[in-house]
Order: structure tokens, then C-alpha cells, then sequence
């Protein structure tokens, strides 16, 4: 199979764009899309500073690559949950991000659950009262809470993730499965900043997984290949396995999917705007300071109480 | 001559490999393309590639992501 561009050796083929690329080309698509996408979806400027969150895995590396090819600011931000396993996941991973920030000279904040909260992930999880089984909860909690903080305290102006086309139709699949409209209603490739929440931004969210990975090891990119211990028979994987069944049968089906729900959402949801917590109906954290749906502490104070408190009972 | 194929620890043999494509080994091990990608020598290979006696390719899985 041939290069669309070049008489090269293709070494990817994207069934749903019907195009398949040489290596030089592909690496150039991958930056000419990501560009768009910031463009399209308005997600920030060559100006502003951007905080990439970076796990040490295919996706948040890869991003913080392009957006430093492509000349923005940016600083990463590693967030340690001290998730151990056969392949001591969490030292791993930080490994791969120190070590891809270091070769570019990129500042990298490092952030440990033991400093701020005094326990690792998985001891977060047995103390508190939620669900044992699902420390994924725990730990989106924690990081989104962390990742909010690091951006107010060094002037970022926007916050980035690497999260992908099939993570974003997992989650739509899973919130259309149980309607979650208000969940719904919040997806998308962009949240403006509001009342202390820093503005996000997702500019890989029209890239496949597979694209994502494809970009990493053509460019070298070293990352950690093992999945988190808790991921192991997640929801998220299951949904994507399903998803990427569909894909095989029909090519193109989780980018339709996902396409044909952004331009549906201004019809499912006219009143967007209004819709959003407005600055008015967002509370300040009476510990942390960081906006929160309830008054009094927020989500992330609460359990930081909770797990401390438990701690000096044992 | 035969062609290895490995995947994280697990390592899978194929005898024979005439007319074997990436697609065709995928299916064998009950693998979709849409999942993984394939390694020869360090240079990716599209589904539609030979495999040829002697390969030894890297299946390196793409899926990723816990229950936020």
C-alpha cells in the first residue's frame, strides 16, 4: 500500500478518512489536524500558557510533542498516584514523562497524593466510603481537583489533556446508554474557564486511538505501553471494544458518532449557555477555595477529611 | 521458517505464512485491526502488508482508559 502523497510505503491507513500515509506525511497530518482543531473549536492561542496533564502515556506525550512542534507554551503537569502493581505503574510512568520533559528542556510540574493528601490512590480507595471497586472515580477526582489547582497557582491559562476520539465516544456511548444528560450536555472538545475553573481543552478529540499511539512511535516518543492495574475490565475498555467491533464492521462509525453529536448538541440542548452553572449558582470551597457545586467544602476537601480522619483512627 | 508474533509476554507462532497478511494474522489471534498496531524490524505495518518467513513482529495494543 502506497502513500496518498508520495510514492513511499504507507505505514498507517485510516479506513475512515480513506487515506493512507508514509511516515513524513503522517507525522505532518497529525500536526496539520491538531492545528485545525485548535482553530475550529477555538481552544487557545500561540499567546496563552497551556498545562499539559501528562500520564507517561501515548496520548498526553504525543500531545505535549505536537503542541511544542507547533510552537505553543506549554509546561506539563505529572500527577504521582502511587498506583504500584507488577510494573510499579506509577514510577514507570513518571519516569517516561521526566525523561520526555527533560530531552525537550519542557518544565514539568510533579504533583504526589502523598504530599497533598498523605496516602497513595489505592489507599485513598480503602479508606474512603465510596465504592471499593472503583478507584478510577477517586482518581479523576483528585486530578481534576490538582490539575485546576496547578493551573491558578502558575498562571496557565488553559489546561490540556490527551484525551482521544474512542475516549471521547466511550463516554458518550456510556452516557447515552444511561442518559446522562447532564453529562451530555458538558462534553465537548472545549469548557470555557468560569468562576475558578480553568479553561480545558481536548485538542486530540477527533483522533483515534490507534492515530494517537501511531504518531507516538513514529516520533520515538517513549511511553509506558502497560495499562493502569485499575483499568484492567473498566467500563471505558469494554465500551471501546465495542465500539471498535462496530468500527471494523462499518469504518467511520465512532468518528460519525462522534461528529454527528457535537453538531446535534446546539438542537439537544439550545439553551446551552444558560444551561451551564453560571458563576452565580458555583460555590467557593470554605477549605480550598476552588469552586464547587455545594456549599461548604468541595468534593475533593471532603475526602481529603474523610481519608485523614480515618487514618489517625487506625 | 516460520514468523513470531509478540504480544506484551505472550508469543504466537505461524507455520505458515503464504498469502499472510497483518489482517489475516490479526483475525487468526481473534485480534481487531482497529486495536493494535503491528511492528516490523521498528517500522509500522498496515493491515494489508505481507508478513513474510522469518518476521518477527510487536502487536502493541492502542486501548487505553479507566472509569472516570
Amino acid at each position: 500500500m502506497k502513500c496518498r502523497k508520495c510514492p513511499s510505503r504507507a505505514v498507517i491507513n485510516m479506513r475512515q478518512h480513506k487515506l493512507a500515509l508514509c511516515k513524513d506525511h503522517y507525522i505532518q497530518w497529525i500536526l496539520d489536524q491538531t492545528e485545525k482543531n485548535i482553530q475550529k473549536y477555538k481552544m487557545f492561542t500561540k499567546e496563552e500558557n497551556i498545562l499539559v496533564a501528562v500520564s507517561g502515556g501515548k496520548d498526553s506525550l504525543a500531545l505535549w510533542d505536537v503542541l511544542d512542534r507547533l510552537g505553543y507554551k506549554t509546561g506539563g503537569l505529572y500527577i504521582h498516584l502511587g498506583i504500584s502493581g507488577e510494573n510499579d505503574y506509577s514510577n514507570q510512568s513518571m519516569q517516561f514523562a521526566t525523561k520526555f520533559a527533560n530531552n525537550r528542556n519542557l518544565q514539568l510540574h510533579i504533583a504526589n497524593t502523598v504530599d497533598m493528601i498523605g496516602s497513595t490512590i489505592p489507599e485513598i480507595t480503602s479508606l474512603s466510603r465510596r465504592d471499593k471497586t472503583k478507584p478510577c472515580a477517586i482518581c479523576g477526582l483528585v486530578k481534576r481537583h490538582t490539575m485546576n489547582a496547578i493551573a491558578n497557582d502558575f498562571n496557565y491559562d488553559v489546561f490540556v489533556t490527551g484525551h482521544n476520539l474512542d475516549d471521547e465516544v466511550a463516554v458518550l456511548f456510556n452516557n447515552t446508554l444511561n442518559w446522562q444528560i447532564d453529562f451530555l450536555r458538558r462534553q465537548s472538545p472545549v469548557l470555557h474557564s468560569k468562576a475558578g475553573l480553568q479553561k480545558k481543552a481536548k485538542p486530540f478529540c477527533r483522533f483515534y486511538e490507534r492515530e494517537t499511539a501511531a504518531y507516538a512511535i513514529l516520533s520515538e516518543i517513549e511511553y509506558i505501553e502497560d495499562e493502569c492495574p485499575f483499568a484492567v475490565g473498566s467500563t471505558t475498555i469494554h465500551n471501546k471494544s465495542i465500539l471498535n467491533q462496530l468500527e471494523h464492521e462499518h469504518a467511520g462509525t465512532k468518528l460519525s458518532y462522534y461528529l454527528k453529536f457535537l453538531k446535534a448538541k446546539p438542537i439537544l440542548f439550545p439553551n446551552i449557555d444558560e444551561d451551564f452553572p453560571s458563576m452565580d449558582d458555583l460555590f467557593v470551597c470554605s477549605s480550598c477555595g476552588q469552586p464547587s457545586p455545594k456549599e461548604g467544602k468541595c468534593s475533593y476537601c471532603r475526602l481529603v477529611e474523610e481519608v485523614q480522619s480515618k487514618k489517625l483512627l487506625r | 521458517m516460520s514468523v513470531k508474533l509478540l504480544l506484551r509476554k505472550q508469543e504466537f507462532t505461524f507455520d505458515d505464512v503464504i498469502n499472510l497478511t497483518v489482517a489475516k494474522a490479526l483475525k487468526q489471534l481473534d485480534l481487531i485491526p482497529e486495536a493494535y498496531l503491528v511492528i516490523r524490524s521498528g517500522e509500522m505495518l498496515t493491515e494489508h502488508e505481507l508478513i513474510r518467513e522469518g518476521d518477527v513482529l510487536r502487536i502493541i495494543p492502542v486501548v487505553s482508559g479507566g472509569n472516570e
